[in-house]
């Protein structure tokens, strides 16, 4: 077990800066080389800025979003929880097709690129929580034990 | 807010956006809302000058996005400058490097520009 944070804030706009700059100093704390500390921002920043987008349109429930942030000896863990819509998740694993021509989806796109695994969990009417994890195999200046 | 956007006009007219800090689904809104007007103005092309932008994300490439079609549905353009690696980065990953004009300074872009305007 190693380090770990949890950040939660209004599923607002404004706090999606907090968020990542959180998530970055943390993922430097962790001995992540400044590459990986950027994907890192990068991912949680754009995980959460679906919440912001999408969780809650039309929902009446009580906009809330959760970021955990684990330091694992595989790597540096990211969960990004709601309670909104849900969606229907896309496959795991899957590189999806991108499309410079739309306007959404980039999003995903940018995690699923900058992560090494990305899993999801999402239920119609009960929320999202998107799992990412940066490994630290091929970090040569990451210390694991730290 | 680490964001700031002016407006200038280059010295071939054409007016450009000049972005610095952090664009994202906080600040993006009001770069979406400057592209409008210029575009409402009747300004067929376009410079958003990115050399200052420390970080970009999905939001702010869905503004562009926007901006880059509806240039071109009145043959217009609009190209970006952006010479850090790391923001180009974002751009390469999501495709959008094969669809922008980018280049990696004003004098560059004016160049080409004024080649194809004139």
């Amino acid at each position: 077990m190693g380090n770990r944070i949890e950040i939660r804030v209004p599923c607002k706009p404004e706090y999606v800066r907090t968020v990542r700059k959180l998530i970055a100093e943390f993922a430097e704390s962790a001995n992540m080389p400044p590459r990986a500390v950027e994907e890192i921002e990068i991912a949680a920043s754009e995980a959460v800025t679906n919440i912001v987008r999408h969780a809650y349109k039309g929902c009446t429930r009580n906009p809330r979003m959760c970021v955990k942030c684990a330091q694992r000896k595989s790597g540096l863990i990211v969960e990004v929880i709601d309670n909104g819509n849900g969606f229907n998740a896309p496959p795991d694993n899957v590189v999806p097709d991108v499309d410079p021509n739309r306007e959404g989806g980039l999003g995903i796109t940018l995690i699923k690129c900058l992560m090494d695994r990305v899993n999801y969990v999402s239920k119609p009417d009960e929320g999202t929580r998107i799992r990412m994890l940066k490994s630290i195999q091929d970090l040569p200046h990451a210390d694991p034990t730290k | 807010m680490n964001f700031k956007m002016d407006v200038r006009t280059m010295e071939t007219d054409l007016p450009i956006i000049e972005l610095e800090g952090e664009v994202d689904v906080y600040t993006a809104p009001q770069l979406k809302q400057q592209i409008i007007g210029i575009l409402e103005s009747g300004a067929k092309e376009l410079v958003v000058d990115l050399t200052k932008v420390d970080y970009l994300d999905s939001t702010a490439l869905g503004v562009l996005i926007g901006g880059l079609k509806r240039m071109r549905e009145v043959d217009g353009n609009m190209v970006l400058i952006c010479p850090s690696p790391r923001i180009r980065r974002v751009f390469e990953i999501t495709g959008l490097d094969k669809i922008f004009d980018i280049y990696n300074s004003e004098e560059e872009a004016r160049e080409v520009i004024g080649k194809e305007t004139v």
